[in-house]
């Protein structure tokens, strides 16, 4: 058996395939492209298939992460263009290795969200995120209001013709932010009209910012 | 496109609108001659689990001067963000807007489907009825089994495909492609398709009524057939079955590997249209039908095989198909399922074999519970093959039976409901004596619908039940059904007569459905949308009487609004059938001893596979 890692990219029409969906979609390549996955035992067998870091659905990425295990002792050659050919359009392979580092390691991932409407400023938007922006976050425990910025590692702002754009490193693993979080606080604390916003995941990086991968 | 990235975040489950599934079409528009929009007037989940579509999908396609995108109905949130932004309706594949296709082709699975056929229409932004479409752009065709009616759609549709539409379809596709390049008026073009076989074009037929409401005469004009006969492909085991489904990227409602086995049934249950319209029966050979199921489960990855048919277990090699399939499936985990299952040909070897991979549910339909009424619908199961077929099943291990039963069948009496908790409670007995786990428990789950009475059926003079019968009946049932283990759940009664109003409606409907719709009238078969109140409303102001339509007997020489068109199976033969039904006299399956329907002929000295 080997245990294996492969990076996607998720673009296009597959943004809008939801993490439960996407499952599915993967379980159905590899029996597409005839790379046998490991199977649980047990009444209802189940493949070992995992992601490392779950995407909104809607959300584009450039750096998606899947777990995998393959009843074989290496890979067929062709196993990148297989996998492309038997996936929807807009999921992309781009490497598969043996997966080593453990998913612990993941601190942060750096996204860029396009937001587009009227009265957009970058300055104002700048410093909306240089002090505190108290909002209410859903926890594993409930609602409860925190300070988003902390969980803000860096944040550019550059002008669109309709709107900001905003490149960001957000906190990610087991103490996380969406950052739906930031349209939200742009919507609540200043005078834009957001017609609507675009989200893609650029990398996902460890605790000294490098990247995961 | 723009601006649905705007909107596809506002709404539930984006995938079933965004396109680009695996094995999806992509044709380059310069390439082809002529583009179909092939709509499902239903969510992209039921649209996408139909064989149908799936099969006419491709055989379209394989045809190099044809684009054919698939267009299902948004659900009502995302109708609400389309016509917010003025988004017009879209075909899946190109995100070209359905109104620059040049044909729009519906199916038409359900009666209730009606309104979202409109709602389609003019989503996509084109008129609604047949003679404010001038010129052949926007041909608006439609098939599917509601065509053995298609009258309370006349006036929206221009075309209607009556039987199977493999061949036929692309006959009337060419015809349409030479009008097009050599101009002709639409009206020409109409004539000329009303003399392909299995076509009906509603334009040429006069229907008068005399002064009690009924029909006088349909009568034909411009010299078109008087009786249109549906269209059959004659060698099912020849004609066209695709080697790829599109796979969807979102759950579907039947996510699998579908394999047609056979056409048309030879059981002759009087109730069931599909059992009179889809014969004579047709037969595919076992390793015709081995060879389609693998090579899809290859090309789909999916898990599960489905043979399907209108009664499975009758193929005569079904034997051999499930041996074959077994070891290809066993090492692939994907498991076989036989919808349609028959209890009195349940056997532990089938239960075994379809068990290998996954544990699936049982679900048996004895659709009555007494034997008296059982022989009335030529439903010819015994109780002992049910209790038989449980017997197996549980003692095999099953913790779970679906059973489907209808009320108001002709001559129905309250003795005959009480049959229904009788069989339950012998099924729960049976378990409790075979199982080999009484630990885990046993759900027996019974669902009663109300029975509808539909065109080319013996029962197609028959009275339905009115809502508040089939309340009263339920509401009894409900008393009776308090049994352990035992769920009891009832459809919507006024579905039912809705259903019933449009399955044996005529052209007067029309005016009813248009007011229905624009009162917001959609999703008709969602409960959820479903709005009994404004349907009242929409026949009050058309000064339609739906009673009128669900609830009377018809005579034997009153002129029917199907009376032109023709499945094959003779009206005498129909007519003898509800006679025997009456007397509870039960008809033979087909195998057993030909009772001369008169499909055969539609074979043209071929032999009915019964």
């Amino acid at each position: 058996m080997l245990k294996l890692r492969m990076q996607y990219r998720k673009e296009g029409p597959a943004r809008y395939i939801s993490h439960l969906d996407l499952m599915r979609v993967f379980r159905r390549a590899f029996a597409r492209a005839e790379v046998p996955l490991s199977f649980s035992q047990g009444f209802n067998p189940h493949p070992y298939l995992s992601v490392v870091l779950p995407l909104p659905t809607g959300f584009s990425s450039r750096c998606e992460l899947l777990d995998f295990n393959v009843e074989l002792d290496r890979l067929p050659d062709d196993f990148l263009t297989r996998m492309t050919a038997a996936l929807p359009e807009g999921i992309v392979p781009q490497y598969v290795y043996l997966r080593t580092r453990p998913v612990g390691d993941i601190a942060a991932v750096r996204c860029r969200i396009g937001i587009h409407g009227e009265g957009f400023s970058v300055d104002d938007t700048r410093a909306l995120f240089s002090r505190p922006v108290r909002m209410m976050k859903k926890t594993k425990r409930g609602e409860s209001e925190v300070d988003i910025c902390t969980f803000i590692r860096s944040l550019e702002v550059s002008a669109l013709p309709d709107g900001v754009l905003i490149d960001c490193v957000l906190a990610a693993g087991s103490d996380n932010l969406n950052p739906e979080y930031l349209t939200r606080a742009l919507d609540e604390y200043t005078p834009c009209k957001i017609a609507y916003a675009e989200y893609t995941r650029v990398d996902i990086l460890d605790a000294e910012g490098e990247s995961y991968a | 496109m723009d601006t649905l990235k705007t909107i596809l975040p506002n709404v539930r489950k984006p995938a079933r609108y965004s396109g680009g599934e695996y094995a999806a079409v992509i044709k380059n528009k310069a390439d082809v001659l002529l583009s179909i929009a092939f709509c499902f007037p239903d969510t992209y989940e039921i649209g996408m689990s139909h064989l149908g579509l799936k099969l006419l999908y491709s055989l379209w396609n394989a045809e190099d001067w044809i684009r054919c995108e698939r267009v299902f109905t948004p659900w009502p949130d995302m109708e609400a963000e389309m016509r917010r932004t003025g988004l017009p309706l879209y075909a899946l594949e190109s995100k070209d807007f359905v109104r620059d296709f040049d044909i729009i082709a519906f199916t038409l699975q359900y009666e209730l489907c009606y309104s979202n056929v409109l709602n389609m229409l003019d989503l996509a932004g084109i008129p609604l009825y047949c003679k404010d479409r001038e010129g052949l752009h926007n041909l608006v065709v439609a098939g599917g089994p509601c065509t053995y009616n298609p009258e309370p759609l006349v006036d929206f549709i221009d075309v209607f495909i009556i039987g199977e539409g493999e061949e036929v379809n692309l006959e009337l596709y060419r015809l349409y492609v030479e009008a097009r390049d050599n101009g002709w008026s639409k009206h020409d073009f109409l004539r000329k398709a009303a003399d392909i076989p299995g076509v009906y074009v509603p334009l040429f037929y006069n229907v008068t009524y005399r002064e009690d409401g009924r029909i006088a005469a349909i009568t034909p004009l411009d010299g078109v057939t008087p009786v249109v006969t549906k269209r059959i492909v004659r060698d099912f085991d020849k004609s066209y079955f695709p080697d790829y489904f599109v796979v969807p990227s979102t759950e579907v409602v039947h996510d699998r590997v579908m394999v047609e086995v056979m056409r048309g049934c030879i059981r002759g249950c009087r109730f069931c249209q599909a059992g009179y319209t889809w014969r004579p029966v047709r037969e595919r050979k076992p390793e015709t039908i081995i060879r389609q199921a693998k090579t899809l489960a290859i090309q789909t990855g999916y898990e599960e095989i489905s043979l399907t048919s209108l009664s499975t277990s009758d193929h005569t090699g079904i034997r051999e198909i499930c041996d074959a399939l077994s070891e290809f499936c066993k090492e692939r985990k994907i498991s076989l399922a036989l919808p349609s299952q028959r209890a009195d040909s349940f056997t532990p070897e089938l239960f075994e074999q379809l068990r290998q991979v996954r544990q699936t549910g049982l679900t048996f339909a004895p659709e009555a519970g007494t034997q008296r009424l059982r022989d009335v619908i030529n439903k010819n199961i015994l109780e002992d093959d049910i209790m038989h077929a449980c017997e197996i099943a549980f003692t095999g291990g099953a913790g779970s039976v679906k059973l489907y039963f209808m009320a108001g069948l002709p001559t129905e009496t309250d003795d005959d409901l009480a049959g229904i908790p009788d069989l339950s409670k012998k099924i729960g007995w049976i378990w409790r004596r075979c199982t080999p786990n009484r630990a885990r428990g046993v759900k027996i789950s019974v669902s009663v619908a109300g029975f509808v009475p539909k065109p080319h059926t013996p029962f197609q003079w028959a009275a339905q039940d009115t809502p508040a019968e089939f309340r009263r009946k339920y509401m009894l049932l409900r008393e009776q059904m308090k049994i352990k283990n035992v769920t009891y759940n009832w459809h919507e009664p006024d579905v039912s007569f809705l259903e019933g109003v449009f399955a044996r409606g005529d052209r007067r409907l029309g005016a009813a459905l248009v007011s229905a719709w624009r009162k917001g009238c959609k999703f008709d078969a969602w409960n959820e949308y479903f709005r009994i109140d404004l349907w009242r409303e929409a026949f009050a102001e058309t000064g339609i009487d739906p009673t009128w339509y669900a609830n009377r007997e018809r005579t034997r020489d009153e002129v029917l609004p199907w009376e032109h068109l023709s499945c094959g199976v003779t009206k005498a033969y129909l007519w003898r059938e509800y006679e025997q039904a009456k007397a509870g006299i039960t008809t033979p399956d087909c195998r057993t001893q030909c009772t001369g329907c008169g499909a055969v002929s539609l074979l043209m000295g071929g032999a009915c596979h019964a």
